[in-house]
């Protein structure tokens, strides 16, 4: 499918998606103590450290598991990429804080910073679609979680005492108010898609 | 809103359409340049809410958050671990200290497996779906019944998989099958997996438990620094100095 080789580090994406323990904890052996050593000499502690380490995993979980996630680098490199560009963009939105960077002056390979923007733009996405989704109705948010977390529309028709009718067609009326809000959001327009 | 739209929307990803209805809506949509772009977001969403909402998503943030703090709490006990001493302490805990090690050292001069095996728990079946002998093979291994396990992993038709190969020459150690614990482990140790350097550690615990000393060393000497049990196999490799 892709000519890009899959870098062998692939196995720990795959170990986030089937949230496999011993491949989380793995990574956090191997890859998280340098990443908290790097936000600790930022004006970070411990603390802010473990959030930001935590939300990147996230990020990676759900871009594997929405779209699919072909590794092509290392995952060092990349995580930490991740991690170290997520902390700068907090130091600068709370820019009351005195930053103190310490910057290495490596060069980053182009494959990290490839594998790094996508993702990047994924979560700008994702995030987006979070927004809106929140902006929704009360209703419509009810009847779209219960269409995911149920298995099928009969049985959400169900608990909320409508017919199966009503319920699918409300379930495409909200994705599409979804859709429109997403479609005319300047954030949208801006995306690099 | 065009509440049409996005009713035929959800008709044509639940392929409720019929030949001809599905063409034409393909037809209009590649002329409509705005109805195509609502069409991707459309599809997004739904890709966006199926991860949202997905159990397997909540149970893995929590997995997440677990083991982060695990870690974390590593972090803080080793820091406050901190206690001052007056002098004539130091002397009398030096001594204890001392009078301790020579009793540990007489006790057992060479080191034993069971001080070094501390296996993970295992964790390859996640839903109750799949081969029974491997969740029976699971709950014997984590309720430490090797044999049971070993029993259990024998009937298990596949098992290519590093981690259960990993979990099942533990188990075959622990039963003194070391032999087939052995290629088990080799074969591991040669692929790629994350089990990998765990492979080449319990190699030399399986040497280490048939006094096999020099193999065992040999085994400890290929762990690399960035290994997990690399701390641990430098200290067993200066005690079987």
């Amino acid at each position: 499918m892709d000519e890009k080789k899959l870098h062998p580090d692939q196995l720990y994406i795959e170990g986030l998606l089937q949230n496999n323990s011993a491949i989380i904890n793995t990574i956090y052996k191997k890859f998280v103590p340098k990443v908290k050593n790097y936000i600790r000499t930022n004006s970070g502690d411990d603390d802010e450290a473990q959030d930001v380490i935590q939300e990147v995993l996230i990020t990676i979980y759900n871009q594997a598991k929405t779209n699919g996630l072909q590794l092509t680098c290392p995952f060092d490199a990349y995580f930490f990429l991740l991690c170290k560009r997520r902390w700068l963009n907090e130091l600068k939105k709370s820019s009351n804080k005195e930053v103190t960077l310490q910057d290495e002056n490596v060069s980053i390979e182009e494959s990290v910073q490839e594998m790094t923007f996508q993702t990047e733009v994924f979560d700008d996405k994702q995030s987006l679609f979070d927004e809106m989704f929140q902006k929704l109705g009360e209703k419509c948010q009810e009847v779209l979680k219960l269409s995911f977390v149920t298995k099928t529309m009969e049985e959400v028709a169900e608990k909320l005492n409508v017919t199966y009718g009503y319920v699918r067609k409300k379930k495409s009326l909200c994705t599409g108010q979804l859709t429109e809000m997403i479609q005319q959001s300047t954030r949208y327009k801006s995306l690099k898609y | 809103m065009n509440e049409e739209l996005y009713i035929t929307f959800e008709k044509y990803f639940n392929n409720e359409m019929s030949q001809d209805e599905q063409l034409e809506f393909e037809n209009q949509l590649q002329n409509d340049a705005d109805m195509q772009q609502k069409f991707e977001i459309y599809k997004d969403a739904n890709l966006f809410l199926e991860t949202k909402f997905s159990s397997e998503t909540a149970a893995f943030k929590q997995n997440l958050e677990a083991i982060s703090k695990e870690h974390l709490a590593e972090k803080v006990e080793k820091k406050t671990k901190v206690i001052a001493f007056k002098p004539w302490q130091y002397a009398v805990a030096a001594s204890v200290a001392i009078l301790v090690g020579l009793w540990f050292y007489m006790q057992n001069n060479i080191p034993q497996y069971g001080d070094y095996s501390s296996p993970e728990t295992a964790m390859f079946v996640e839903r109750s779906v799949g081969d029974a002998n491997l969740k029976e093979a699971q709950n014997a291994f984590n309720a430490k019944d090797y044999k049971k396990a070993t029993a259990s992993f024998e009937k298990v038709t596949d098992l290519k998989n590093p981690e259960l190969q990993y979990f099942y020459a533990i188990s075959l150690i622990e039963t003194n099958n070391y032999a087939k614990a052995e290629v088990l482990l080799n074969n591991i140790k040669s692929g790629t997996s994350v089990y990998k350097d765990k492979a080449t550690w319990y190699l030399a615990l399986s040497n280490l438990k048939q006094k096999k000393l020099e193999e065992c060393k040999t085994y400890l000497k290929q762990l690399p620094a960035d290994s997990e049990d690399y701390d641990k196999a430098q200290e067993l490799l200066k005690k079987l100095d």
